[in-house]
């Protein structure tokens, strides 16, 4: 084994050839040679260690290693019989540590050379620095500023310092067997003012200028008393700040940090001094925000942070202004506001789908500000849909990824693409809309254009759902904010899918009292009665029809299933009467009207099918969605909700209806065969492609004829 | 010489005052020129509306309203004078200067009536409809986009592509459901419906420009339509589509003599010619005034509103202006029209006079002028539609002869035809379908024939019933189709509906 510790030995040199050898590797080895009484390879093992170790700064704990191998070189070297290279590794410990005892089994004789070696190496040095508090260190190493220690003789470097005091630096001679005696006082140049915070983090603001933030803790121990004065418990303490070059004079100090109340106190310097004040607590500036609402699970965010899931309780929101929102995958509650310490705010957050404001365009007249936020602002009243400005750092981001800039989803007043939406082209339009809108968790996205330099008072603000090329136009004045309402109202505008009915038509007749009956549906509500076409409609519920319009007037008051007592005359003019009950027709409403809203109204249909409602219910508010999503030319996510309407067959809004809807997806979608189908069955229907008509039998005939396309 | 110095210090104070007030309130000044051509514009005082009109065009060509001030004298020149060429100059200088503007869609649609004014060839309708077309095309979210479609479609029914028509029209309905233009739609596809023989089915269509609208003039043409419709389609043949309702108020306990004919104004006054004149009698049937004429032979109402009557070989103007009328003969001689039985103004402004001498129908000139023979026909009776569609009695053959406006042949009603067959068939009317109705003294009945000339109904009261018209002479029919007839026995006119 020791063979084998020998030939690693003798590659040693190679090897520090390219790399500096590991001192604890060579300290072990020495340490293995020297108890195995190798003194010759524990020597020079120590030799190699002592150059490494000479050559690592103070600080690293290896070098607390090299008196170690001094005293076993020295030893090794007496066993060698060389007692002089013994006395001068004991000199060089000495020197580096003068306080070391000598370990484990050591014979009489070394340890009387080694105290020989000491007592003419070592000797007291007394230290005084005032102030006490200053920090000294005598060659490097830190020392207390009243002490008296042992010091190796020979040339030593003190040096003191302390903030608000000049800094001193002197050479101290230690000659052997005398005490040496070292006294400094630091010179005050200037006042200073110490600080000591809870929490640590608080900016110290002294006649309004910063000072810098205190430091994560603790502070010195002297501060457990005053913090325990003050209130505070020690563990919240910072570290103890120290702000020199106070001026003489009267000084505010202010005390700030996120979250908590501010705070000041007020200095005088009256001469050059140390100042300090009890640690400042800074009081925590928060309020509680409750979070309802009815669909439980979706995720609440502060200024754009997850919290958790709603319903849920923010016991810690900051004093300060916030966005607070909850999101699903249908809509959003958007709620920007400004909470005060204290304050408990309740929030129900009724989640409606969204559009996000991600293009702006143009200037407006008088305003500076990001057009996105003043629209958030004028439309924040909205009860239908959110319109909410992402932050623009967020916005510039997305945009950049797509290379798209903040106007590429320009347009004017008469929906004609503007600027880089104009280079565009709708199909790229429909993919950027839908990656957008999912890049901010929104179901839809807005922009807002001043389209004319001429007239920088109007605005444009274009809605489309996410897939969507074809924007809804709504347009305001900005020195009108009788406009802004109006705007509104207009998005709020719901059209509604059902619509009472007798299951009769009905028209006026000049020179006749009441409502002419011309046509009746089979198996409507009024045929069960016995209403007959010719019949005139002059009573329902004792009060007089004068004629259709009133009829309708009267039916657009009542509800599914109320009854109604009509009182009628028949083609001879004899009297009769007829018990009915009022139906609910389905309303096909926006696949041909432009006026119409027919984007926010896509994202209202798809919010309202995420709860279940009857299954005719649903058929017809699938069926709208359909007729919507045909607008906006998605056809094949049109097709597959038309497939899923079930509707029965009859005059009106029905069947025949769907059939011509899927009539037109299979044709738009190139299934020629699928189209005829659709559109056969459409024909031989009764269908009306709304209640208004067409009937689409009409439409079919058109369109086979090639009037229609 | 001090006092003069402050004096036109003075002077140029005020001047610079009103000049700087001046380029500051151009703007504002042009508007309420504008407004000023507006109020009287809706008066009727034309000439007054023009020239604040053209003071904006010489001095404010800059302002906002400039293009409003050309539009609206392009279609007085259009609507009131009927002069298309001066109409087209304003349109075009409108699209030249102020193509953005907000006048330019409307300047689009006025290009389009101007062409299809100018007449009704394939090439004038094919640039009428580029002109609507051109509106939904370069603004498309423009309020003019209803109005575009409606005339693109009212175009199309014009020249009787009247399935082309009716989907235009429902086009602007479904696409424009709340507009006013949606009603006009709705009332368009109606007609478009009655001619393709699909009565029935402009009943609802008619009912929803009432439900929309209901306070409109569209839901009051919609109430007359469907009025119409039902008697011919609804009613019969559970029921008869007519009975005897009254006399008519006016009249009622005068012994009328001598009538030459009834008629129906677009106000819906009632004017009654018999040989001292013509009566007026305003909607409540109170006499609202006479026009002194001595044994007129007929009259009519003219593209102005204006009663012009007919005696001897001469047209009166309502206050007294009279124009005679002669043919040309081969030998370059004027030879006059003697005898007039009927006469009628075109929406051109032209008439046409039925010449009974010369077994024809001539057509003058507004003024006047001989302009051509119309059509080979001794026609007893001429009754005109709304596309200027002649029908008239052929008093040889017994039989109806209905022409278009360029006198080309559109169809016959001859003396016999299923379920019917004409004796002495004395007057004839249209009415807002074009459904034609015969009076036919000999049966002392009227006929009421469909859109393919097919008898639709017969009203005929029995001989000693009341409102029976054995010696009928006239009759008209108003808006709502009821029937008005002259008889010479009840010497009075009976009201049918």
């Amino acid at each position: 084994m020791l063979v084998l510790a020998s030939a690693a030995l003798s590659a040693l040199p190679a090897l520090a050839q390219v790399q500096t050898p590991d001192p604890t590797v060579l300290m072990t080895q020495a340490r293995q040679f020297f108890e195995a009484l190798d003194y010759e390879h524990a020597v020079s093992a120590l030799d190699q260690a002592i150059v490494v170790l000479e050559g690592r700064p103070l600080q690293d704990p290896v070098h607390r290693s090299l008196p170690v191998a001094y005293e076993m070189r020295a030893r090794s070297q007496y066993g060698l019989g060389k007692e002089a290279e013994a006395r001068a590794d004991f000199v060089s410990l000495l020197k580096v540590d003068p306080v070391y005892t000598l370990t484990g089994q050591v014979t009489p004789k070394v340890v009387a050379i080694f105290d020989e070696v000491m007592k003419a190496t070592v000797t007291t040095l007394r230290l005084a620095v005032t102030p006490p508090t200053a920090e000294v260190r005598v060659d490097g190493v830190i020392v207390p500023a009243t002490t008296s220690m042992p010091i190796a003789i020979g040339e030593h470097t003190i040096a003191a310092k302390q903030v608000g005091y000049r800094a001193v630096t002197q050479a101290a001679s230690v000659v052997s067997g005398q005490v040496a005696e070292v006294a400094i006082a630091l010179e005050r140049v200037s006042s200073v003012l110490a600080v000591v915070t809870s929490p640590a983090g608080v900016q110290v603001i002294i006649d309004g200028v910063s000072h810098g933030k205190t430091e994560a803790g603790p502070p010195p121990p002297d501060y457990a008393e005053r913090a325990a004065r003050a209130g505070v418990p020690a563990s919240e303490l910072s570290q103890l700040m120290l702000i020199a070059e106070m001026q003489p004079g009267a000084h505010v100090v202010e005390f700030k940090a996120d979250c908590h109340v501010s705070t000041q106190r007020r200095l005088t310097v009256d001469k050059p001094d140390d100042y300090t004040f009890d640690p400042i607590k800074l009081e925590p500036a928060i309020a509680t925000v409750n979070i309802k609402t009815a669909q439980t699970g979706a995720a609440v965010y502060v200024d754009g942070k997850q919290r958790g899931l709603a319903p849920m309780t923010l016991p810690d929101v900051c004093e300060g202004e916030h966005v607070v929102e909850v999101r699903s995958g249908s809509g959003r509650y958007f709620r920007r506001m400004a909470v005060h310490t204290g304050d408990k705010v309740e929030m129900d957050a009724k989640l409606k789908p969204a559009f996000a404001l991600v293009s702006a365009s143009g200037q407006a007249t008088g305003l500076n500000t990001d057009l996105r936020a003043t629209i958030e602002r004028a439309f924040e009243g909205l009860q239908s849909v959110t319109l909410f400005a992402p932050p623009a750092d967020q916005l510039d981001q997305v945009l950049k990824a797509q290379q798209l800039t903040p106007a590429w989803l320009a347009f004017d007043a008469s929906k004609r693409a503007l600027a880089q939406s104009a280079d565009l082209g709708a199909a790229t339009r429909r993919d950027l809309t839908g990656r957008i809108a999912k890049a901010f968790d929104a179901q839809g996205v807005a922009s807002v254009t001043v389209p004319s330099a001429l007239d920088r008072s109007r605005i444009v603000v274009s809605l489309l759902a996410a897939g969507s090329g074809d924007p809804d136009i709504v347009e305001v004045t900005i020195d009108h904010p009788e406009t802004f309402a109006a705007a509104v109202a207009q998005v709020d505008r719901a059209p509604s899918f059902f619509r009472p009915s007798l299951g009769v038509s009905a028209i006026d007749v000049r020179d006749v009292a009441g409502a002419v009956v011309i046509g009746v549906d089979a198996n409507g509500p009024a045929a069960k009665a016995g209403v007959a076409p010719g019949d005139v409609i002059v009573k329902a519920n004792a009060q007089p029809i004068a004629d259709a319009v009133a009829l309708n007037a009267l039916l657009a008051s009542r509800k599914g299933d109320e009854a109604l007592t009509l009182e009628l005359k028949d083609r001879t003019g004899a009297p009769k009467r007829a018990d009915v009950t009022v139906a609910m027709a389905p309303r096909l409403v926006g696949l041909y009207d432009q006026t119409l809203l027919v984007n926010r109204m896509l994202l209202d249909l798809r919010n309202r099918l995420q709860t279940p409602g009857s299954p005719n219910e649903d058929s017809v508010l699938r069926l709208n969605l359909g007729a919507a999503l045909a607008r906006i030319e998605n056809w094949s996510e049109a097709r597959t909700e038309l497939q899923r309407v079930k509707l029965p067959d009859g005059p009106g809004v029905s069947n025949g209806t769907v059939q011509y809807l899927l009539g037109l997806c299979a044709d738009k979608l190139g299934s020629r065969a699928d189209a005829d189908a659709a559109f056969t069955a459409a024909a031989a229907s009764d269908a009306l492609i709304s209640e208004d008509g067409p009937s689409v039998k009409d439409l079919v005939e058109a369109r086979r004829s090639g009037r229609l396309r | 010489m001090k006092s003069s110095f402050h004096v036109r210090v003075a002077v140029l104070l005020v001047a610079g005052t009103a000049v700087v007030g001046a380029q500051g309130n151009t703007e504002e000044f042009a508007r309420r020129q504008f407004d000023s051509g507006m109020t009287f514009m809706q008066s009727g005082r034309y000439t007054e509306a023009l020239k604040d009109f053209q003071t904006i065009l010489d001095s404010f060509g800059k302002s906002s309203v400039a293009d409003n001030a050309l539009l609206q004298t392009a279609l007085y020149q259009l609507e009131i004078a009927r002069d298309t060429g001066a109409a087209q100059t304003s349109v075009d200088r409108l699209l030249k200067d102020y193509p953005d503007t907000d006048s330019a869609p409307m300047a689009h649609i006025v290009a389009g009536r101007i062409a299809l004014a100018k007449g009704r060839a394939p090439a004038d309708v094919d640039a009428a409809l580029a002109s609507f077309e051109r509106v939904p095309r370069l603004f498309p979210n423009d309020e003019a986009v209803p109005a575009a479609g409606f005339y693109a479609a009212d175009a199309l029914r014009i020249v009787r592509r009247t399935d082309e028509a009716l989907e235009r029209f429902r086009r602007v309905s479904m696409e424009y459901p709340r507009a006013a233009w949606a009603a006009r739609a709705r009332l368009g596809a109606a007609l478009c419906l009655v001619a393709s023989d699909r009565a029935p089915r402009a009943l609802d269509e008619l009912q929803r420009v009432r439900q929309q609208l209901p306070e409109s003039a569209e839901a009051n043409d919609a109430l007359n339509y469907n009025t119409i419709l039902y008697r011919l389609y609804v009613r019969p043949p559970a029921q008869p589509a007519y009975g005897f309702a009254a006399r008519y108020p006016g009249t009622e306990g005068t012994k009328l003599k001598d009538i030459v004919g009834v008629q129906f104004d677009q106000s819906g006054q009632m004017l009654l010619g018999h040989k001292l004149g013509v009566s007026v009698f305003d909607p409540r049937g109170k006499l609202a005034r006479t026009i002194a004429v001595e044994e007129p032979s007929s009259f009519f109402v003219d593209e102005r509103g204006r009663v012009i009557t007919v005696r001897k070989d001469r047209l009166t103007i309502e206050r007294g202006e009279t124009t005679p009328l002669t043919v040309p003969q081969p030998d370059g001689k004027q030879r006059p029209v003697e005898e007039i039985p009927s006469a009628v103004a075109m929406a051109s402004g032209a008439r046409l006079i039925a010449d009974h001498k010369g077994k024809q129908v001539i057509k003058v000139s507004e003024s006047g002028a001989f302009v051509g023979k119309f059509v080979g026909v001794d026609a007893e009776r001429l009754a005109l539609n709304r596309l200027d569609d002649v029908a008239m009695i052929d008093k040889e053959t017994k039989s109806i002869v209905v022409v278009d406006r360029e006198g080309k042949p559109l169809s016959k009603i001859p003396q016999k035809g299923a379920g019917y067959e004409f004796d002495n068939p004395i007057d004839l009317k249209f009415d807002a379908f074009n459904h034609i109705y015969v009076l036919d003294r000999g049966r002392a009945s009227i006929f009421v024939f469909g859109p393919r000339n097919k008898l639709l109904t017969t009203v005929t009261i029995p001989d000693k019933s009341p409102g029976a018209f054995p010696r009928a002479e006239a009759f008209a029919l108003d808006a709502a189709g009821r029937i008005y007839v002259f008889d010479d026995r009840a010497q009075t006119i009976q009201v049918y509906q």
